[in-house]
This record gives C-alpha cells, sequence and structure tokens, in this order.
C-alpha cells in the first residue's frame, strides 16, 4: 500500500518525523519498505499483511497512526443513504452481492482534475484520467471502497448484477477481451455485459471526454467470487484486491456520497436518481471478553488495564470494564481479523511494542524422543565424507522423459508444474549426481566423487509413497576405476557394520553393466555403469550405488570388536585375463569352496592392458591371502592349496594364466 | 697414548672422507666398535698413572663423538647425494577429500542449538494433503492468505496411506508439525528441517525447491517471552554474540501474535550497507506463539497448553553466514563451490 504523509495528516494528528511514522509502523507490524520524499510530501511503501485489509485506506491507517501514536481523527461522515428518484436495478445473485449502491447524475462535464486532486492520486501512486474516474479512484483510496462509474448512454434499461453466461465476452478498460464464464458476477444491461463485477470495467461504457450521464456504483461484492474469477482470468487490480480482501458497506456508502459530492461540485450536473439495496451498517461487531492475568501470561508482561483499555480504544475497540480484572470488548467492524481473545493480545502487544516484552530462556520439556533413523542419516553422511564423497543436493523435480524411461508409467506427477522440465517428481536419485557429473565435466573439473541422501516418490496404481535413499558414485573410465569406487562403497558399507556384501550381475537396460548388491540375503541397492554424456569427456562414466537409506538402516550394526589374528598370513599372487562378457563371479564360488577357512580374502592389485593378450580379454593380478586363527601356516601346505585354486583357474576355457 | 689417539683420529677423518655409503658402516665398526683401537686403548686406561687417567679418558671419549659425528655428516651427505633430500619448500601435491554440503552444515548447526535446550529432531513427508499443508494450520483454502503459500499439487485421484483432501508438496515444514502434535501429547519441542517446496521461479533468491527448518514447543507455561528467549540464543550462537534481534508483528495463520524477526546486518554491524538496503537490519525468521485453534486441530487443549513456533529458511541463513550471494550455487553442484565446505 502507497501512501503519503499529506493524505494522512488531512484525517489524522502525526507529531513526528516522517522517518520515525516510519519506523513506528514496522515496528507495530506495517512495515514500511520504503520512504522518499516528493514535492514536499513524503511517500511511504508498506507491506500489509493478508490478514489487514482495513490498512488498505488511508481511513484505516488513520486509526493504527492513532492507536501508535494517540492523536486525534478526524472524519466527516455522510447521514445514510436512501433511495430516490425511479433507477431499475437487479441483483440476481443475493448472496454474492450483500450491499449495492447506484447512483445516476446528468448534465456532467468530463475534463481534467483540479491539481489537489491530482496530487493526492500521484502520491498513492495512481495516473491521472479524468475528473469522474480521478474521483472514484480517490474514493477507493480514502475510504478503502473500490466504486465504479459508467458513461449511463450506454447502458440499454435496467443494470443487472448477474453471472455471465458461458462464453460471454467483454472488451476490457485495459483493452483485452476476455471470455467469461458462467461462475463469474458480472455487471451487465438488458442486452450485453458492461463490466466484472469487482475487477474491471468495459471499454464501451467507460467514461469519456463526450459523456454527460454517469452512472456510478459503490457495491460489495463476495470475496471468494471475486477471487476465483481474478485468479482465473489472471487479473488483479485495486478493486478486485480489495474485494478478494473486505470491503465494508459502510465504506462503501460513504465513499458513493463523497464521490456524488466532489463529482457534482467538480464537473457540475444533478443527481437524480439513487437506489441502494442491502444494509449500510453492515454486521455487527463482536463482543470479546479479555482477561488481564491471561494477557500478562500469554506474554509474560506486567501490563495494567488502563494502558490496556486505552490501546484498545485507540484502535476503535468499545471497552467495557467487566470485572475487575477483565474487560468486554466490543470489536470494531472493520476489524475482521479479530475474532478471539487471543487476537486482542496481539493487538496489545504489537502497539505496546514487542521489545518491551521480556526475554526469558528455559530448557524445554519434552515427551519427543530422538530418532535413531535421523542419526543414521547424520553418521552415514560422515561415513561418505571419510571415504572422500562430497554431499550434493539435486532437484527432486524432472521432466516426465526421464521418469518414463526409469519407471514406465509408475511415476508421480504435478498437475500445477513451473515448467515442463519439472513436473515429475524422481522415482530415484542417482539421475540427479548424473547431471552434477554432466555439468561439473563440462566446467572441466575433475575427480567428481558425490554422494546424496534425499527422497524418492514412487507410485504403485494410484497410491504414492516416498522414502529416502542415498546415492554415492564416482565418475571414471575403465574397470580399474569401477573397482576402485566399489573398494570405497565396501568400505562405506563395513562402516556401517555391514559386511559378506555380494554382486550379483544383473541385466538393467539403463546401465552398461549393473549388480544387485546383496547383504546375507538383504537386497541393499543397485551398483551400476553408467555414460556420464558430456560434451567435454565422452568417455567418462558414472559409478553408482543407490539404497533405500532403510535398508541400510536395517542392515547396518553399531561396531563390535572381534578377536585378530597375530599369527602372521601367507599371499600369493595369480595373474590372468578373463574373456569379454565373462563374469568373475562365474567361478568365485569355486575358489572359495577349495580355499575354504584357509582363504581369508582375494583383492585386485594390479591390471594389464597387453597387445599380447585376445582382443577383450582383462588382464588382472590376483592376490590370494591365506591365514588361520589357531595356527601359523607352513608355506608347503599353502603352496598345495594355492595349487589346487590354479587349477581350477587354469581349467577354466574363459580364464588365461598369464 | 695421547699420540696413539691422535693418529687414530687422523686415520679416521680420511677414511671417512673417502668413504662410500656402504663402507661407513664397516668404518662404525672399525672405529667405534666393541674391538676397535679406541675400546682397546680404554681398557688400557687404568694402567696409566692415577693423575693422567682423567685426562686420557676425556681425551678418547671426545674422540669417539667426533668420529661418530663424522661418520653422521658423511652419511648425510652420502644420502643427498643419492637423492634422499627432501624439499619441503616444492608446492604440495593435492589430497582429495569428501564434504558436506553447506545446507548440511548450517542445518546441523541449527539442529545443535536447539538440541542444548531440549529439542528433539523429526522428520515429515514432502507429499502432503491439504487438511496437514492447510486446514489444521489455520489457512483457510481459498482465502487471500493461501497468496503466501503457493503450492505444487498432485496429479487428481492419487491418495496416501491417510489422505484428506488433495495431494500436494508441502509448501513448508509446518505440517510435521501438525503431524508431530496430532501423535504424541505435550510438553513438546520438536525441530523439523526438509525440503519444501513453491512455485517460484528460479532466480539468484528464489528457487522452486528449497530447505527449512521449523521449530515449536508446547508446554504448560511457554510465553512469548520464552519464544523470543529460544531465539535471541539462537542468533547469538549461530551468528555473533552481539547480535541484536528486532521482533516485528507480522501476520501467519497458525501464530497469534506472530513477529517477523531481523537480525541487526552482520556484515555492516547495522551502519546499513547493500547487504542490508541500508536498514541495518536483515530479516531471518518468522515466529509467533501457536494460535489455539491449531492447538485444537491436533486435540490439544489451548487453555491447558500454550506453545510457540518458528521457521526459517536454510538457505537464506546459509547466504548470510557463508556470504554466498545467489541461491542456484547450492543445487549446481560445482566441484569449486562444493571444496570450500571441507569442513564437517
Amino acid at each position: 500500500m502507497r501512501f503519503s504523509q499529506n493524505f494522512l495528516r488531512e484525517f489524522v494528528e502525526i507529531n513526528i518525523p516522517p522517518a520515525e511514522l516510519a519506523r513506528r509502523l514496522t515496528l507495530a507490524g506495517i512495515e514500511v519498505v520504503s520512504l522518499k520524499p516528493r514535492g514536499g510530501d513524503w511517500i511511504f511503501e508498506a507491506e500489509v499483511t493478508a490478514n489487514r485489509p482495513d490498512l488498505l485506506s488511508i481511513w484505516g491507517l488513520s486509526y493504527e497512526v492513532r492507536a501508535i501514536l494517540g492523536g486525534k481523527i478526524k472524519f466527516n461522515t455522510y447521514p445514510p443513504l436512501s433511495s430516490q428518484g425511479s433507477l431499475p436495478i437487479y441483483i440476481e445473485e443475493k448472496k454474492l452481492v450483500p450491499f449495492y449502491a447506484g447512483r445516476l447524475m446528468e448534465g456532467v462535464k468530463v475534463e481534467r482534475s483540479p491539481l489537489w486532486l491530482r496530487q493526492r492520486l500521484v502520491s498513492v501512486g495512481i495516473e491521472e484520467t479524468n475528473n469522474i474516474v480521478d474521483i472514484t479512484n480517490y474514493c477507493l483510496f480514502k475510504w478503502g471502497a473500490p466504486l465504479h462509474a459508467f458513461d449511463a448512454a450506454k447502458i440499454k434499461g435496467a443494470v443487472h448484477v448477474r453471472r455471465a453466461k458461458e462464453g460471454e465476452k467483454l472488451l476490457c478498460l485495459d483493452g483485452k477481451e476476455r471470455t467469461l464464464s458462467s461462475a463469474d458476477l458480472v455487471i451487465a444491461d438488458e442486452q450485453r455485459v458492461l463490466a466484472i463485477a469487482g475487477i474491471i470495467g468495459g471499454k464501451d461504457s467507460e467514461i469519456n471526454p463526450q459523456t454527460k450521464k454517469v452512472f456510478l456504483e459503490a457495491a460489495v461484492f463476495d470475496p471468494l467470487s471475486i477471487r476465483r474469477t481474478s485468479r482465473r482470468l489472471g487479473l488483479n487490480t485495486e478493486a478486485s484486491y480489495r474485494f478478494e480482501r473486505q470491503v465494508l458497506p459502510f465504506n462503501t456508502a460513504q465513499a458513493s456520497q463523497e464521490a456524488v459530492e466532489l463529482i457534482l461540485r467538480q464537473g457540475g450536473g444533478r443527481l437524480v436518481g439513487t437506489r441502494k439495496l442491502g444494509r449500510e451498517e453492515g454486521e455487527k461487531g463482536k463482543k470479546v471478553t479479555l482477561s488481564l492475568a491471561r494477557l500478562n501470561r500469554y506474554l509474560d508482561t506486567r501490563l495494567k488495564l488502563p494502558q490496556v483499555a486505552t490501546i484498545l480504544k485507540r484502535l476503535g475497540c468499545e471497552v467495557r470494564l467487566q470485572k475487575e480484572d477483565s474487560l468486554l470488548v466490543n470489536l470494531p467492524r472493520h476489524r475482521k481479523d479479530l475474532t478471539a481473545e487471543v487476537d486482542l493480545f496481539e493487538e496489545v502487544a504489537r502497539i505496546y511494542g514487542y521489545k518491551n516484552i521480556p526475554i526469558r530462556l528455559s530448557f524445554v520439556n519434552n515427551s519427543a524422543r530422538v530418532s535413531a533413523a535421523l542419526e543414521f542419516k547424520r553418521r552415514l553422511k560422515r561415513i561418505s565424507v571419510q571415504a572422500g564423497f562430497r554431499e550434493i543436493v539435486s532437484f527432486s523435480l524432472i521432466p516426465e522423459e526421464e521418469a518414463k524411461k526409469l519407471s514406465g508409467h509408475a511415476y508421480v506427477k504435478l498437475i500445477n508444474p513451473l515448467r515442463s522440465g519439472e513436473n515429475v517428481l524422481r522415482p530415484q536419485l542417482w539421475g540427479g549426481i548424473l547431471q552434477a557429473f554432466r555439468y561439473n565435466l563440462n566446467q572441466s573439473q575433475s575427480d567428481l566423487n558425490f554422494f546424496e541422501i534425499a527422497n524418492v516418490y514412487l507410485r504403485e496404481g494410484k497410491r504414492v509413497q516416498e522414502e529416502a535413499h542415498y546415492v554415492v558414485a564416482s565418475v571414471g573410465e575403465g574397470e580399474e576405476d569401477l573397482l576402485r569406487f566399489k573398494g570405497r562403497v565396501l568400505t562405506i558399507l563395513s562402516a556401517l557394520g555391514i559386511e559378506r556384501v555380494e554382486f550379483l550381475p544383473q541385466s538393467e537396460s539403463k546401465f552398461l553393466s549393473a549388480a544387485l548388491v546383496k547383504s546375507q540375503e538383504l537386497s541393499l541397492g543397485i551398483m551400476g555403469v553408467i555414460k556420464v554424456g558430456a560434451k567435454k569427456n565422452k568417455k567418462a562414466k558414472g559409478f553408482i550405488f543407490e539404497a533405500s537409506l532403510g535398508v541400510l538402516y536395517k542392515a547396518a550394526r553399531p561396531p563390535q570388536f572381534k578377536p585378530f589374528s597375530y599369527l602372521p598370513g601367507i599371499k600369493r599372487d595369480i595373474s590372468l585375463a578373463l574373456k569379454p562378457g565373462y563374469h568373475f563371479s562365474q567361478i568365485e564360488p569355486k575358489l572359495r569352496e577349495v580355499g575354504g577357512e584357509m582363504l581369508t580374502k582375494i583383492v585386485v592389485i594390479d591390471f594389464y592392458k597387453g597387445s599380447n593378450l585376445p582382443p577383450g580379454y582383462r588382464g588382472v593380478t590376483l592376490r590370494f591371502y591365506y591365514q588361520l586363527p589357531q595356527r601359523t601356516l607352513t608355506a608347503a601346505e599353502v603352496d598345495t592349496l594355492h595349487q589346487k585354486i590354479r587349477q581350477i583357474l587354469a581349467e577354466s576355457s574363459d580364464i588365461i594364466l598369464r | 697414548m695421547e699420540e696413539e689417539i691422535l693418529k687414530i683420529k687422523k686415520e679416521a677423518v680420511q677414511q671417512i672422507a673417502a668413504a662410500t655409503a656402504a663402507e661407513l658402516e664397516s668404518l662404525h665398526i672399525k672405529f667405534l666398535g666393541r674391538k676397535s683401537l679406541l675400546a682397546q686403548l680404554t681398557a688400557r686406561l687404568r694402567e696409566l698413572p692415577p693423575a693422567q687417567k682423567p685426562l686420557i679418558g676425556r681425551l678418547i671419549n671426545e674422540t669417539k663423538r667426533t668420529i661418530e659425528q663424522m661418520l653422521e655428516e658423511k652419511s648425510g651427505a652420502l644420502a643427498k647425494a643419492e637423492g634422499e633430500e627432501f624439499d619441503l619448500t616444492l608446492p604440495a601435491l593435492l589430497q582429495a577429500c569428501g564434504s558436506l554440503h553447506p545446507l548440511t552444515l548450517v542445518a546441523e548447526e541449527i539442529e545443535e542449538v536447539f538440541k542444548n535446550l531440549g529439542f528433539v529432531v523429526a522428520e515429515g513427508d514432502e507429499i502432503e494433503d491439504e487438511d496437514h499443508n492447510f486446514s489444521a494450520l489455520n489457512i483457510p483454502l481459498e482465502h487471500p492468505s493461501r497468496d503466501m503459500f503457493d503450492t505444487f499439487y498432485l496429479e487428481e485421484g492419487l491418495h496416501k496411506k491417510e489422505t484428506q483432501g488433495r495431494l500436494l508438496l508441502r509448501s513448508h515444514t509446518s505440517p510435521a508439525q501438525i503431524r508431530v502434535m496430532r501423535n504424541l501429547r505435550p510438553p513438546l519441542a520438536v525441530l523439523v528441517p526438509g525440503r519444501v517446496y513453491r512455485p517460484d521461479a528460479v532466480d539468484a533468491t528464489h528457487s522452486f525447491m528449497f530447505h527449512q527448518i521449523e521449530g515449536f514447543a508446547v508446554d504448560r507455561d511457554l510465553r512469548f517471552s520464552d519464544l523470543k528467549g529460544v531465539l535471541v540464543n539462537f542468533a547469538r550462537k549461530l551468528f555473533t554474540a552481539e547480535t541484536q534481534l528486532r521482533f516485528r508483528p507480522s501476520f501467519f495463520p497458525f501464530t497469534e501474535p506472530s513477529a517477523e524477526v531481523d537480525i541487526s546486518c552482520i556484515i555492516c554491524k547495522g551502519k546499513g550497507c547493500t547487504v542490508c538496503k541500508g536498514s541495518g537490519w536483515l530479516e531471518v525468521l518468522g515466529c509467533g506463539m501457536i494460535h489455539p485453534r491449531v492447538l485444537q486441530a491436533c486435540g490439544i487443549d489451548s487453555k491447558k497448553w500454550q506453545g510457540y513456533a518458528f521457521g526459517m529458511g536454510v538457505e537464506r541463513i546459509a547466504m548470510l553466514k557463508f556470504g554466498i550471494d545467489d541461491i542456484r550455487l547450492f543445487y549446481n553442484n560445482h566441484k569449486k563451490f562444493l571444496e570450500q565446505f571441507n569442513a564437517f
């Protein structure tokens, strides 16, 4: 809301400098975001919260300024309106139009507004049009009641306030044609629509230099109806903004009276008819009991009854002492946001000053318990960092085409996305990491090791569900990089107490290669290799491990000491090459079976890419560790066992020993 | 005897100077070993007259030390010559490491401040329904107050385990407050961090997805002064001990009284700069006493229990704390951004 000091000063006493007024208003809840001098006046720009439509007028602001500064208010009010002459107006939707006043003037002269009026309009940020329209705008800002002036010569017969017919069209004041729906409320004559009620007038019936007869509408329309139409049309005007919130019949009638008076004074002419429908007084204000003890307890203040009564009176309440420590408060009609005692607590607190309320710090009681699952999440993040991965945050919304590729049709879609690139909730996390890889590679970054913990969103039939996932990934090229990544994933799992992890090959069309990762019959998640698709590095592949956080949590065990052997183990190496497409898992069980208790682990220690290997073969050196917990092994018995293992490898037609 | 000692020393000087690395060990044995000439002379000390004993003894020890020193120097010199020297002034080989996202760093720091006051962290779902996101929070479904909470809706006809109203992506973390209050009896003090969504076009200060931390407490005698207390404590722990707070009356449908909280600008200390747009204040969070209607919507008797709630944007706090000027940096995941937050 924009307003000026001079405009406000006409109606309420202000005895402090503008900057101080701005500060006091801000501390009372009307945040002044800008204050600028302009031709002997000061222009305030204030943010008005959605619960305070009364502050969208100079009239309402005056009450607020009085409450803060304690000065006097001076508003001349007009006696109630009464119908006279014959002016045919039909309200067909009475529920949506609680108050309607139509006034008809003849012999009016349309010209430029006098200087004082133009100044007032400029100070609230409205451009001048002509004396008639300017007067309606002036009254809108003064009283918070939107008025609309029609060129009455364009009205054919009676005025009807009705719902639009589906598809009815109106060329609006802004020069745009709008198509109406049967839910929209309109002002019409016998033949056609003249205006969209409470939102915008029609071009054809607008006030123009030739206008002699003016029909002035002052009405209150149903907030919800205006809001729906305004939203549907995407059209927000000074009028609709106020009708959506609150417009009072009393202020509307006052605005109508003042406008007619000003029009007749400025433009000459005479009033030939008035038609009033509905009650001018509007609904009565509610009564609320305020207990001083409850107030002081809620705020932790030591306020006295007279202090509280003064604040409420200045805000426009009528206050009566009820018992020795409570007040019966008659709430002002213009403060529909006040309905209960607690609302008055806020009124008292903000005028008294939030800064005057004491500060108390105490340890709070709690029946809620620490969540072990959340602690686990924190732990996993730290373990991932230790393993050398950087945490990223990627968007939960992805394009639909991507979701389709990932999960067929079982994804969760938004109906009102901002852009089509962000219209589906992602069914997995690794797409986000892949995008971060692509971005970083194109930005010439290397050594990319990322992780993320976030929700994925799943759908089964019509039922949706979300669960937290964990994804960890690296960028690399060949099998060597993959196995290094695999080692780091195993380190992370082992830090969680998840041991005996197996990798079962899977054919997944999204991945170049993939494996189901299991530990003791529990499927943990999936590991996969996928092309990153970066422009700057065509060879780059993403190595990904993704698992449900809940599953990891279930599989995790706290650290537990296991006795270890001080006896030296013996290691033996074998260099071999694997045929393309052959998986080590096809032979590993046999090796383990023969190795038994003595074979404690197998690791890769070297890679070999020689021209003497058949095409596609992958050369590796494996190291076999032999050990028994209870005694030292002899070289002879290890050699015998190792020879058997070598034999198994040698017998495979898919493996070449080097 | 003195002459013999000096002769040994002279011989040692010559031989050590000419020795290779392999020869040094045998020279050590020759001159300082158990059977060395100096050892033999030491054994013969007792044959000397008492007056000479200390003098010759001292000379033998000095000679031993000198030879030892020469051997060590020679060994060092040979090592250097063989490339075993270390140059600490060469530029470092960088060691890769992991890191937490700055949003996690800030969220966890905020959590710690409140945990120390007895708060417990909980999480809620991101897919919520109209009841939890709006109605139970005293936000009418079709009302201008809804404009503050523009929301993404899910396709029609979908449902969750228990759904009241249409499904949506939560536009704030407050629905979790409703869920906790409906599931647990007070006293309560809970912190809810998480992702929230609003249809805001992305620019330097807006994003359709961002992070919030919501906190609330319900007990028999919680007052507005307690709300001020926890927030003053929070701001001084998270920023500096000198941070000033300003509570401005505001409007949220779920709190009454409501306030917006500004901190004294951490850049200019309140003098006015470009970050605080000259005002000296930075808005950091919204708060208030939980509206009695919200307590009642959760089956909590508002005559017996009072509570407060507050909520803040994690990005906003992180941007102020780390001096980040573009919100998009949080979601681009540029390595040069991430590696600035190696602390964890």
